[in-house]
């Protein structure tokens, strides 16, 4: 059970990574609603005229709707928007190919990234994405990614990754310019921001891995075991046939000694 | 270290994209911050304070201590829930000396023949890998 084991591995990378995310968000959500709002070329919120959509998709195929659900998300979010107005990055090749006949416009394509999430590749990811917003390429980027819930369930999820917002959901227990920074709450969020980018994406690939592990191990044992009741039934009828013809032979032979013995 | 604030503890949480490092109540927490490093103790005041690559100290309550090598992100505490988010976490433990010891030597050849290198990597492998080495050996 290769997927297996796959699939554990995967499932325990993505439920890993979502205290440390979440707890990310908090802190960057503790930011965002300080009065004293702190401008950063990430979090400029723009009017938008150009948009951009981060797709992670799977590089091989063979995992049942997994890769369907995801382009069919996307083609909905694309359909609300201009041809010429939108761009897509796209994680994995399935995707890729699915856009490359179509009229969108692919930015860049990241593929090739073997179920592992290699330090460099998401950096790499990262900063195409973030120098598109800060280069005015695009006022606004989401991600689309499906988020792990069980080897046969996965969510395909949307949200706003740039510019970076607060989600508003943290409980605020105090005013947030209580808190000591150390050092200027600019220097911290000028590291801040940039990271929670990158953990943003990585931790969405994460959860996209896992569901295409479990997506592919649920869609191959329905293979398996519809094969084995294909089997079965053919087996069944390979039988029937068979005995049918040694019945027929069976019969004429009777049949033709019969007609000897008159 | 008799103090006021001795048998109190605080809650930390050590979080790493890839696992939870540590989860426990500790007494005191030394860390090695942007500007430079700090100490905190139980009813601190609410800070949050970016890191760097450092070593990161933590007294359990017993006065038991543990050592890790910590990389590049954030601290918080808050209401005595203190959470540390990095990069990476080694608990002394974990540390690869000989590849702390192969990475320094490495970086100090690359130092003392600056041809075609890149000094500012050079030194910060340099200072990455004597972290590592030190904090091993505590």
């Amino acid at each position: 059970m290769v997927a297996a084991a796959r699939l554990r591995r995967a499932e325990e990378r993505a439920r890993m990574a979502r205290p440390y995310a979440d707890r990310l968000q908090s802190f960057l959500d503790r930011f965002t609603i300080d009065p004293e709002n702190i401008p950063h070329p990430l979090a400029e919120t723009r009017i938008v005229n150009r948009s951009g959509l981060l797709i992670i998709t799977s590089d091989r195929g063979l995992c049942g709707s997994y890769n369907s659900n995801i382009l069919r998300e996307a083609t909905k979010w694309l359909e609300q928007r201009d041809t010429d107005k939108t761009q897509l990055y796209i994680i994995g090749n399935k995707g890729n190919s699915y856009f490359k006949r179509r009229k969108w416009k692919i930015a860049k394509h990241f593929g090739n990234l073997d179920y592992k999430i290699d330090y460099k590749e998401t950096k790499e990811i990262t900063d195409t994405i973030a120098n598109d917003f800060i280069d005015g390429k695009v006022d606004e980027v989401d991600l689309l990614y499906s988020r792990y819930v069980s080897p046969a369930v996965c969510r395909q999820t949307m949200l706003n990754l740039l510019p970076i917002k607060a989600t508003g959901k943290e409980e605020h227990t105090g005013p947030a310019s209580d808190f000591i920074y150390e050092p200027s709450p600019e220097e911290i969020l000028e590291i801040l921001f940039p990271k929670y980018l990158y953990t943003r994406i990585v931790t969405s690939l994460a959860e996209s891995l896992a569901s295409e592990q479990g997506q592919r191990m649920v869609a191959m044992s329905a293979a398996t075991e519809n094969a084995e009741e294909m089997c079965r039934i053919l087996t069944l009828k390979y039988n029937k046939a068979r005995q049918a013809a040694i019945t027929k032979e069976l019969l004429e032979i009777v049949g033709g000694a019969d007609a000897l013995e008159k | 270290m008799a103090t006021f604030s001795e048998g109190k503890t605080f809650e930390l949480d050590i979080m790493t994209p890839m696992k939870s490092a540590f989860t426990g109540q500790v007494e005191y927490l030394s860390a090695f911050g942007v500007d430079g490093s700090f100490g905190v103790l139980v009813n601190h005041a609410p800070m949050l304070s970016a890191l760097d690559f450092g070593p990161l100290f933590v007294r359990k309550p017993g006065g038991e201590g543990q050592w890790f090598v910590v990389c590049s992100g954030f601290f918080e505490i808050h209401e005595n829930k203190a959470a540390l988010l990095v990069e990476t976490c080694e608990s002394k433990q974990d540390i690869d000396v000989n590849r702390a010891l192969a990475a320094k030597e490495r970086a100090e050849k690359r130092l003392t023949n600056p041809e075609n290198v890149d000094i500012d990597r050079a030194r910060a492998a340099l200072q990455r890998a004597l972290v590592r080495i030190q904090t091993a050996a505590k």
